[in-house]
C-alpha cells in the first residue's frame, strides 16, 4: 500500500512576517554586516517561496516502498528530501537521527507542532538558551540559512506523523 | 598522614629540579604509589592498572556504597577524578567546576566555578562534556571548554595563571584532560567539525608560556616534522609531508584535532598521541592522503619534533578519528620482548607498534563486523578498503549503506585498560554500522563543516547474526591481534575500563551499571546501578588503609546520540522491538560520583 500525506502551507504572508522579525532585530543592534548577510539570506528565501506559488504543499510522503533488500522505506519530494539532509548533515549531533532527541538537545517532533513558520525560522536563525540548553544561531552558515524551508517541511513530516523514522529517498 | 609527607616530598624536589629528570618527580612519585589515582590513566603509560589488591575476584561480590557525591551539573560526565593524598579532584561538564574533597570525611575544602563564555556551548561537537584535570608541582591544571588552561594552587583552588589556547569563535574547544610531564603541560584542541586545525601544544607549568606547537597538518615549520628524521613506517617522510597531500591549501582547514589522551615513555622521552579527522566529512572534495589527520604522533617532549608518524586512515571517509589512547606496555610479539604501543581506533583495528621505531606490527580487527576493509597491509600500512564501502567511490549525493563501524567507531574515547598480570587490554566498544552520504557544503569559520549525513544502526542488521546489541567489552591479545572473550552489552560501553592486580576488571554501562569481571574469564562477579548511565572512567585509590572503587555516572556525551541510533522502532525490521527501549527508560541526566569498598 502507498500512503500519500501532503500539507498546506501559505508561504507568501509567511516571507512577509519573516522578513519584519528580521529588520527589528537589526534595529535591535546586530552588527552591520550580519544585518547584511541577514538581507542576502532574505533574498534567498524570497526567492525560493516565490517559486513555490502563494500556496503550495508543503511536504509529500509516500511510504510503504520496499528496497532490493526487503526494507521498508518513503520517497519524498525534492525540497523535503533536502530537508532531511540538511538536518542529518548539522542538526542530528544534537537532536539525533529522526530529530527524536538526545541527551543534550530536545526532541522536536512535539515541539514543532506549536510553531509557524516564522517561528521556525526565528528559534532556528537567531538560537535562543532555554531550560535544556543552548540552541545554535544558524543564521551565519549558508549551509542551513538557505535551507529554512526545506527543514521546516521535513520536521513536520515527521511531526505530523506522515514520515516515519529512518531513511527516506527522493522521489524520482 | 605518610601521604601528606609524600607529597611533601614530592613538592620538594620538583621545586629544586624543576625538568631535569625524566617525567614530573614529583608526579612519578605519586603514580608508582597505588595509594593515589594521580593521572588519567594511573600512569605515563595509560595502561589504567592499579596494584591494589585488597577488593580482589573472591571478595568483589561484597562490594558495597560507601558514600556519593552529586556535581551538581546535568550533562554528560566523561573522565573522572583524581586521587592526591588525602585530596580528591572532580572536574564537571561545562561549566567546568572543580571541587577538591577532603576524603577524611567528604567535605568540599575548596572549589572553582570558572566564568564562560556560552557561546562555546553550541560548538561544541557532542555535548558539552570533560575529561578531567592533571595534578602536579602543587597545582591543578584545568583545560575549560573555551580553550582557557588554567592552573589552580592544589591547596586552596586559587589560580596562579591562564592561558588562552584557541578560539571558540573560530569553533576551537577543548574536551581533553592535559598532561604534565616534566616542566610542561601538554593540552590539545577539538573543533574538527569546524574546520579547526589540530595540534599539541606545551607550555610550561611555571607561567603557562608556550614551550612548542606541534600542528597536525601544515608546512613542516608548523608540524615540527623533519623531512629526513621523522619517519613513517621506517622511511624519512620527505618535505611538506603536512600539505602535499591535500589539494590547495585546503590544509588551512584541514582538521586533525586532538581531543583525545596522550601517554609517555619517559625512558624514550617520547610523548605519544593521535590525530582526528580531516574537516568536512565530505571526502570527494578534499582528494589526497590528508597528511596528518587520523595519525599515531610520537613527538620528542623537549622540543616537541616529531619522531615517528603512521597514519592509519589515509583520506578518511567514514569520520574514523585517529584519537584514542595510545596504551604503552611491554609484551611479547611473535616471541620477542617489545616496547609496544596499542591503540584501538575507531576504524575497528586495534594495532600493535613498536614505539621506538613505529614499526607497524599487528593490525587485526577488535570487532568481528568492521567491513570497511578486508585487512591493513603491513609493508604499507594502508587500509585495503572495500569499494562498496567508499563513500568517495560511491560518490556525493549517494547513500554508501551498511559499512561497520559507524562513525562512532568500534571504540570511541573510552580508554582501555592493560593488565600486565594476564597480559590482556581490557577494551569497551561499540557495535553499530552506518549509512553515510557526503554532500557538499560551503565553510564559513565558526560553523560546522560537516558534509555529510548518516544513520546508525545496531551491526547486527548488517552481519545478519540475529543480534541486537550495540555493544561489547573484550579482552584482547595485543600480541596475536585476537579476541579472547567478548560480553555483549544493550548498549555501547563507554565507559573507561579499570584492570586491578585483585585480578578483577571494572566498566561502566550507559543503562548505569558499575560491572566487576573476571579478568581471566569475563565472567561477570558484581553489578551495581549507579544514578545515571556511565561514560565516566572507573578507578582506584586506598584511604586510611583501605582501597576504593569510583566511577562518575552521569548520562551523556555522543553517546546519548549512539543511543538514539539504536531505537529505530518499527522500520528496524529486526523483530526485537523489545530490545530497544528507549535510553530514557533506562536513566535519567545527572551527576553523581559513587564509592566502592568493601564492608569493613
Ligand atoms: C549544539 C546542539 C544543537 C544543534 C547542532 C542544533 N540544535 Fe536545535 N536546539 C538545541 C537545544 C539544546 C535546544 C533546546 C533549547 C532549550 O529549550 O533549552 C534546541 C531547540 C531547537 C528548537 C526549538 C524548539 C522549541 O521548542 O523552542 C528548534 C526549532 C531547533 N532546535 C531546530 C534546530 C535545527 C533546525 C537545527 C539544525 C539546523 C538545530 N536545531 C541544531 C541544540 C542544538
Amino acid at each position: 500500500m502507498i500512503l500519500v500525506a501532503t500539507a498546506i502551507l501559505l508561504f507568501a504572508c509567511a516571507a512577509d512576517s519573516t522578513e519584519e522579525k528580521l529588520s527589528a532585530q537589526v534595529v535591535d543592534g546586530a552588527p552591520e554586516s550580519t544585518a547584511k548577510e541577514k538581507a542576502a539570506g532574505m533574498a534567498d528565501a524570497g526567492q525560493d517561496e516565490k517559486s513555490t506559488d502563494s500556496a503550495s504543499a508543503l511536504y509529500s510522503v509516500e511510504c510503504g516502498q520496499v528496497n532490493d533488500a526487503g526494507e521498508p522505506f518513503c520517497y519524498l519530494d525534492r525540497d523535503t528530501y533536502i530537508g532531511w539532509r540538511t538536518f542529518h548533515g548539522f542538526c542530528h549531533r544534537c537532536h539525533a537521527q529522526d530529530a527524536v532527541g538526545s541527551t543534550f538537545a530536545p526532541n522536536l517532533l512535539d515541539r514543532i507542532q506549536g510553531f509557524d513558520f516564522d517561528a521556525f525560522v526565528d528559534r532556528t536563525a537567531n538560537g535562543f538558551t532555554g531550560q535544556v540548553g543552548v540552541m545554535p544561531p544558524w543564521k551565519d552558515n549558508p549551509n542551513v540559512s538557505k535551507r529554512y524551508k526545506e527543514l521546516f517541511a521535513y520536521l513536520k513530516a515527521r511531526s505530523d506523523g506522515a514520515l516515519p523514522r529512518g531513511r527516506p529517498k527522493k522521489k524520482p | 598522614m605518610t601521604k601528606r609527607i609524600i607529597v611533601m616530598i614530592g613538592v620538594a624536589l620538583a621545586v629544586i629540579a624543576p625538568g631535569t629528570s625524566s617525567g614530573n618527580t614529583e608526579l612519578m612519585k605519586l603514580m608508582d604509589n597505588p595509594d593515589n589515582w594521580a593521572i588519567w590513566g594511573g600512569d605515563y603509560a595509560g595502561t589504567r592498572y592499579s596494584k591494589l589488591n585488597e577488593i580482589n575476584s573472591k571478595n568483589v561480590g561484597d562490594l558495597q556504597v560507601a558514600w556519593t557525591f552529586s556535581t551538581g551539573v546535568l550533562r554528560g560526565h566523561e573522565g573522572g577524578p583524581l586521587v592526591v593524598g588525602d585530596t580528591m579532584y572532580i572536574m564537571t561538564p561545562f561549566p567546568n567546576k572543580v571541587f577538591a574533597i577532603d576524603l577524611n570525611d567528604q567535605t568540599i575544602i575548596w572549589r572553582y566555578e570558572p566564568k564562560q563564555d556560552p557561546d562555546t556551548i553550541p560548538v561544541m561537537c557532542c555535548d558539552t562534556v570533560a575529561r578531567g584535570l592533571a595534578y602536579a608541582d602543587g597545582k591543578i591544571f584545568l583545560q575549560q571548554a573555551d580553550t582557557h588552561l588554567v592552573a589552580l594552587n592544589a591547596k586552596t583552588g586559587k589560580m596562579i595563571w591562564r592561558i588562552k589556547n584557541g578560539d571558540p569563535k573560530k569553533g576551537s574547544t577543548n574536551t581533553n584532560a592535559p598532561v604534565v610531564i616534566k616542566d610542561k603541560v601538554l593540552t590539545g584542541i577539538s573543533g574538527g567539525e569546524f574546520g579547526v586545525r589540530g595540534f599539541l601544544a606545551a607550555y610550561n607549568i611555571s607561567d603557562g608560556s608556550l614551550a612548542w606547537k606541534g600542528f597536525s597538518v601544515g608546512p613542516d615549520k608548523d608540524t615540527l616534522i623533519d623531512p629526513i628524521k621523522t619517519t613513517h613506517l621506517g622511511k624519512p617522510v620527505g618535505k611538506s609531508s603536512g600539505t602535499n597531500t591535500w589539494k590547495g591549501d585546503q590544509w588551512k582547514i584541514g582538521g586533525g584535532t586532538t581531543w583525545g589522551w596522550y601517554t609517555y615513555d619517559p625512558d624514550l622521552n617520547l610523548v605519544y598521541y593521535g590525530t582526528g579527522n580531516p574537516s568536512t566529512w565530505n571526502p570527494v572534495v578534499r582528494p589526497g592522503d590528508n597528511r596528518w589527520s587520523m595519525t599515531i604522533f610520537a613527538r620528542d617532549l623537549d622540543t616537541g619534533k616529531a619522531k615517528w608518524l603512521y597514519q592509519m586512515t589515509p583520506h578518511d571517509e567514514w569520520d574514523y578519528d585517529g584519537i584514542n589512547e595510545m596504551i604503552l606496555a611491554d609484551i611479547k610479539v611473535k616471541g620477542k620482548n617489545r616496547k609496544v604501543l596499542v591503540h584501538f581506533d575507531r576504524n575497528g583495528f586495534g594495532y600493535t607498534l613498536d614505539r621506538v621505531t613505529g614499526e607497524l606490527l599487528v593490525a587485526e580487527k577488535f570487532d568481528p563486523s568492521v567491513n570497511w576493509a578486508t585487512h591493513v597491509n603491513m609493508k604499507t600500512g594502508r587500509p585495503a578498503v572495500v569499494a562498496k564501502y567508499s563513500t568517495h567511490a560511491t560518490g556525493q549525493d549517494t547513500n554508501t549503506k551498511n559499512v561497520c563501524p559507524a562513525a562512532l567507531g568500534s571504540k570511541d574515547q573510552q580508554p582501555a585498560a592493560f593488565s600486565p598480570k594476564t597480559g590482556l587490554f581490557y577494551v569497551p566498544t561499540n557495535h553499530l554500522c552506518m549509512d553515510y552520504e557526503p554532500f557538499e557544503v560551503e565553510y564559513v569559520a565558526g560553523q560546522p563543516y560537516v558534509g555529510a549525513t548518516l544513520s546508525m544502526f545496531p551491526a547486527g542488521r548488517v552481519t545478519g547474526d540475529g543480534t541486537t546489541n550495540l555493544g561489547n567489552f573484550i579482552a584482547w591479545d595485543a600480541s596475536a591481534g585476537k579476541i579472547v572473550w567478548s560480553l555483549p552489552e544493550r548498549f555501547s560501553v563507554w565507559s573507561g575500563a579499570l584492570a586491578t592486580a585483585g585480578d578483577i576488571v571494572f566498566y561502566g554501562t550507559l543503562e548505569g551499571y558499575l560491572k566487576a569481571v573476571d579478568a581471566k574469564t569475563g565472567k561477570e562477579l558484581y553489578k551495581f546501578k549507579t544514578p545515571s548511565g556511565i561514560i565516566g572512567n572507573v578507578n582506584t585509590w586506598k584511604h586510611d588503609g583501605k582501597q576504593y572503587i569510583g566511577v562518575l555516572s552521569g548520562i551523556g556525551g555522543w553517546a546519548g546520540i549512539g543511543m538514539a541510533a539504536g531505537l529505530t522502532g518499527d522500520t528496524d525490521g529486526l523483530g526485537a522491538v523489545g530490545a530497544y527501549k528507549a535510553l530514557d527508560n533506562y536513566t535519567q541526566l545527572g551527576g553523581v560520583l559513587t564509592v566502592f569498598a568493601l564492608p569493613d
